[in-house]
């Protein structure tokens, strides 16, 4: 993906974060779709794209489910349908490099 | 004045022939029975602790001694020590004290130390226990002529004080910029301050499994040794719930010691790498399930390894391959359940995994252990022996269905 495009797509996507209730920059709130913070167990529903900004944070394809129910890859397994308590955060993340993760000095 | 200086005299002499006596009921592990000597993870010190005390119970030929100096120093003692015929090279053997477990009339494990054969360059180990693949202490090198093979699983864990407010979880992205940056332009809020993040060292498994899972190496990580001079994790507890400013503080454990201390500490939930939500290792903030850890959402572990010499066709030392057999339950030893044992040191069994990893911090690929456990690791770690709603006990496989096996008291799906 060029730069250009790069740049759009983070663009548009910090402002669909902002405008999210639950996504504040510099908190950890729960989404607004389903997954619950800290009050018991309740199945992860986030078919919003929540974490929103300028990283490479696995932000799913339009037509991905919110979860895979019968994981079998690496991608799956991680993004599986769970009852455990999900979290969701938007954070703010300095001196990126066309969206990329800066060189360690 | 000659009374005083005769009593003071009298005094030196009782102290020094006091001295001298307790040095002398200090044994060297050579003159232990049947020495095994086992260095590396101080997160493994419980599960040593435990298999050390049931040979002693057996009054077995065995006496198993362990030092924990970290993950990487016991590798590195193993694997710059091939040949243990000759003297200790340099890197190689340990040196100081070890502890060996017995058990007294009453049932009760006693702490025993004896000391490792300094004036000869120090004790050859015959087995690495590392919270980490050999390979990883190598920075990839091959480990040709050794084995490296897997015990339980265990976490590792972002932790903050209780009295920390408004943090819940760390993504894996920002975690880079707190470990990795401590200048003031790759700042993460509220964690500002590289002197309020809590770490280990280069040769700790504790922090090379998490490097692995943030992308920052191990040796370059910023913030406080807090587990120097020994200190280990006690030293990072002491640190994060000692700090002048909780809402600034991070600090890096293991679950193990985390979950033995939440009293004081607050667990992050992590999110790694494409990732879509952030998990705790368990399935909520208060559980101790694991849950997450288990079946692949939470991505920062790796498992207990126990590495020692190849002879070709199998271990090298018959000792090191008992060991090694009974941590891994494939050789039983009365006294010792290896699942039992695994659970009790806060690791996971493997027979409770459903994901495994065969690189540091790789991809995850699906696992149905030959015997699974989950059921019974839950009813082990849950208030009230709970499990979930599809563990259902048994006696035999005639009580279960849909192809499960009854293992441990459950039907287990294979």
């Amino acid at each position: 993906m060029k730069t250009t495009h790069k740049l759009l797509l983070a663009v548009a996507l910090g402002f669909l974060a902002t405008s999210l209730p639950a996504c504040d920059a510099t908190s950890d709130t729960p989404a607004d779709s389903g997954v619950v913070a800290d009050a018991g167990a309740h199945p992860v529903d986030g078919g919003l794209p929540v974490d929103g900004g300028p990283h490479d944070a696995g932000i799913p394809d339009a037509g991905e489910p919110s979860c895979f129910t019968n994981p079998t890859s690496h991608y799956e397994l991680i993004n599986g349908c769970t009852d455990s308590v999900a979290i969701d955060k938007t954070p703010v993340l300095p001196g990126l490099i066309d969206g990329g993760l800066p060189p360690l000095p | 004045m000659k009374l005083r200086s005769s009593v003071a005299c009298a005094a030196l002499a009782v102290s020094l022939s006091l001295s001298t006596e307790a040095r002398a009921d200090v044994p060297t592990c050579a003159s232990l029975t049947n020495p095994v000597v086992v260095a590396g993870s101080s997160a493994a010190k419980g599960l040593m602790k435990t298999l050390s005390a049931a040979y002693s119970k057996q009054g077995t030929v065995t006496t198993l001694i362990y030092q924990g100096p970290g993950s990487c120093a016991g590798v590195n003692a193993v694997l710059s020590d091939p040949d243990t015929s000759v003297a200790c090279p340099t890197g190689g053997c340990v040196k100081g004290t070890g502890l060996y477990y017995t058990v007294d009339g009453s049932n009760a494990v006693i702490e025993n130390s004896c000391t490792f054969d300094d004036a000869n360059g120090g004790t050859h180990v015959d087995v690495a226990v590392s919270d980490v693949f050999g390979t990883n202490c190598t920075d990839g090198a091959p480990i040709d002529g050794f084995l490296d093979e897997q015990g339980p699983a265990e976490a590792m864990v972002l932790t903050v004080p209780k009295a920390a407010t408004g943090q819940q979880a760390i993504v894996a992205e920002e975690s880079y910029f707190v470990f990795g940056f401590d200048d003031s332009t790759h700042q993460i809020s509220p964690w500002t301050d590289a002197n309020f993040r809590f770490r280990r060292d280069v040769n700790s498994g504790t922090q090379r499994i998490m490097a692995a899972a943030i992308g920052v190496p191990a040796g370059k990580w910023k913030g406080i040794n807090a587990g120097a001079n020994g200190a280990g994790s006690g030293g990072v507890l002491a640190s994060v719930t000692g700090s002048s400013s909780p809402d600034k503080t991070i600090g890096l454990l293991g679950s193990d010691f985390y979950d033995q201390h939440r009293d004081a500490l607050t667990q992050l939930a992590f999110r790694g790498f494409k990732q879509k939500h952030a998990y705790y290792t368990d399935s909520t903030a208060t559980a101790f399930d694991k849950r997450n850890v288990r079946d692949g959402h939470y991505l920062p572990f790796g498992y207990v390894h126990l590495i020692a010499r190849d002879a070709g066709g199998g271990h090298a030392s018959a000792k090191a391959a008992q060991v090694i057999a009974n941590v891994k339950g494939t050789e039983a030893v009365t006294g010792f359940d290896a699942v039992d044992a695994a659970i009790s040191s806060h690791f996971v069994p493997k027979c409770a995994m459903k994901v495994q990893r065969s690189v540091e911090g790789g991809n995850l690929s699906a696992y149905t252990d030959a015997a699974p456990c989950g059921c019974y690791f839950e009813s082990k770690v849950n208030q009230g022996g709970a499990v979930p709603a599809s563990c259902h006990t048994c006696t035999d496989n005639a009580g279960c269905t849909n192809g499960q096996t009854c293992d441990r008291g459950f039907c287990e799906s294979h």
